[in-house]
């Protein structure tokens, strides 16, 4: 950019701000707007469209694009952080950016209560709760989706950040690697519950893997399942629930033919089922493999030990700042999952 | 605000250009989609135009002598058509309907009664707030039809409907469907279901043309200026009559349309 650009800087300082300026208003402006509903028209009754229900359907359509634009603004406002250098300690590192954090946790919060919602809604359990407070937590949720997904796209897209892309055909061996790890056929590697398959068993079944060429080699900040697996499956389920969502609501304000909403039915209580099994998988792989507790920790305090990252994801400490060794230990790249 | 121009890699003062395009391109979208949204702050609620049903069934209390044949005939006619068995249409015992003179004459003090169907409204809240579109307006008859196959079974069309049924503790079939409205849900199904005036039948609704009383006016063996349940073409003053009768219930006297 051309340092004569004082427009561009100007447009680059103020724009998010006034972007969240516009989204602020413009939520309120919605629920303003509601007002003028009572007086549209007099559904039987004097209720407006019929019900509390037609009105939380034109809030939510009418909300839906200030929510993406308050993620869009604060991810911009918020971007100048990915050019941190991560920042480390002698015990620990940074593994996650605060807002990275905070954006994971706004979305699982997000889109856990528009599952929990679509289930009862969709009649999977006995809703203990009214039909308004079910929708009413459903569209909640979806907006904090919304958000979250427009901040993230943003703030990665926008900043660079890109670290959890497949890169090449290496990282889906690897990651089937690291799914087979699960097992315990690899030494070093602790499957589900800690679980280390006896020598005999382990043997026979890594000379199978090496036939297969399913050898994870050394991680580096992110496990190459995260990059191919967990991350695009979740983009991809996530994005068909936010689009297909998006587009069932806004029928409500700008009616469109009736077919396109029962496809757009159709891939969002699809994609809704998948992200259920999805959810079981993501969260049992962390929870169930206590190796990858320091994971969850890092996802909650934004770091990770030091000798964590020397162990399991060694091909990351070279990019890490110097944090001393003062806690008496060397930083040492151990090879692939040791085999016998 | 932040002062990007010093985190900029290329360093401190200038904007890195990838960094700057990356930033104003999601500024567009951002605006963009948020231009989207404006128009939807000054327009109302996009409320759905439908066809007026043809016909609309009009019950008449005062002739109602509770034999629950509408009721049943109507669960068989749709389970033979391969739909959903829960009847459209309820009976409910209720004390302050006037029965006529020539029905305690004719079939004895059977009890007072009073039919509940579903009023075909001319803007049908019910369709409206269908989240999947599992309604439709039937091109025959223009009945508001569910379709059970895209049903999702959430109870916004059950909910939205403006006429609350009678307390099921009073309905006359000894059946407790948890109905709270003119839309009943079947849980055979997992569906909801509601009047579609048989528009599978060329005869039009069964209720209508069962209904004994009906058979009986039609005979001429009963006296009545009306039927117990009629299939009058809708227009404003009959569902105006048919609202204030659904909706008042008490008193419920001789030809609510009069």
């Amino acid at each position: 950019m051309n340092a004569s650009a004082p427009v561009a800087r100007g447009l680059s300082r103020w724009l998010p701000a006034l972007l969240l300026l516009a989204a602020v208003a413009g939520s309120f402006a919605a629920l303003l707007a509601m007002r003028n509903d009572e007086g549209a028209r007099a559904w039987y009754g004097g209720r407006v469209g019929g019900s509390t229900l037609y009105e939380l359907n034109l809030a939510f359509a009418r909300l839906l694009p200030f929510a993406a634009v308050a993620g869009v603004a604060l991810a911009l406002l918020q971007r100048r952080r990915l050019h941190t250098p991560t920042a480390a300690t002698a015990g620990a590192v940074q593994r996650h950016e605060l807002t990275v954090v905070v954006t994971h946790w706004l979305n699982a919060v997000g889109l856990g209560l528009a599952l929990v919602t679509a289930a009862w809604l969709l009649r999977w359990f006995g809703n203990p709760i009214s039909l308004e407070a079910t929708y009413a937590l459903h569209f909640a949720g979806s907006l904090l989706t919304v958000g979250a997904v427009a901040h993230h796209l943003t703030f990665h897209l926008a900043g660079g950040g890109v670290g959890l892309v497949p890169r090449s055909w290496r990282d889906i061996r690897n990651a089937m690697a690291e799914l087979v790890s699960y097992t315990g056929v690899y030494r070093g590697r602790r499957g589900i519950l800690s679980v280390q398959l006896p020598l005999a068993a382990r043997r026979p079944a890594q000379r199978a893997l090496r036939r297969l060429h399913l050898a994870p080699d050394p991680a580096g900040k992110y496990l190459a399942v995260e990059r191919v697996v967990s991350y695009p499956v979740w983009s991809l389920l996530i994005g068909v629930v936010v689009v297909t969502g998006a587009i069932k609501a806004l029928y409500y304000l700008y009616p469109y033919p009736s077919g396109f909403r029962q496809f757009a039915t159709f891939l969002h209580d699809g994609a809704t089922i998948f992200i259920v099994i999805f959810l079981a998988a993501h969260v049992g792989s962390i929870v169930l493999v206590p190796r990858h507790w320091p994971l969850l920790r890092s996802m909650i305090t934004t770091r990770i030990e030091r000798r964590y990252v020397e162990q399991h994801l060694p091909r990351w400490v070279d990019a890490l700042p110097a944090g001393g060794e003062e806690d008496g230990h060397r930083a040492h790249r151990p090879a692939a999952p040791r085999e016998e | 605000v932040p002062d990007e121009t010093a985190d900029a890699s290329s360093g401190p003062g200038r904007l890195d250009r990838r960094d700057f395009l990356g930033q104003l391109g999601a500024a567009a979208t951002a605006v963009v989609i948020g231009g989207l949204g404006v128009p939807g702050l000054l327009k109302g609620p996009a409320f759905p135009s439908v066809a007026e049903a043809t016909g609309v069934i009009f019950p008449e209390p005062s002739l109602c002598i509770g034999c629950l044949t509408c009721e049943v005939v109507c669960s068989d006619i749709h389970r033979d058509a391969g739909l959903s068995e829960m009847p459209r249409i309820r009976i409910y015992d209720l004390d302050t309907v006037e029965v006529r003179p020539e029905i305690i004459r004719n079939y004895g003090d059977r009890g007072q009664f009073f039919p509940e169907p579903c009023l075909q409204c001319p803007d049908p809240p019910c369709l409206a707030v269908c989240p999947v579109d599992a309604f439709y307006v039937e091109d025959g008859t223009g009945a508001r039809v569910i379709d059970a196959d895209r049903c999702i079974a959430c109870g916004k069309c059950e909910q939205a409907c403006a006429f609350a049924a009678l307390d099921e503790q009073l309905a006359t079939n000894d059946g407790r469907f948890g109905q709270r409205s003119r839309i009943t849900y079947d849980p055979q199904l997992n569906a909801y279901t509601k009047c579609d005036l048989c528009y599978f039948r060329e005869e039009g609704p069964v209720c209508v043309e069962r209904c004994p009383v009906n058979v009986r006016i039609r005979q001429g063996l009963l006296e009545s200026d009306v039927l117990c349940l009629d299939l009058p073409s809708t227009d404003p003053p009959i569902f105006a009559a048919l609202q204030r009768q659904q909706t008042e219930r008490a008193p419920a006297t001789a030809n609510a349309r009069s």
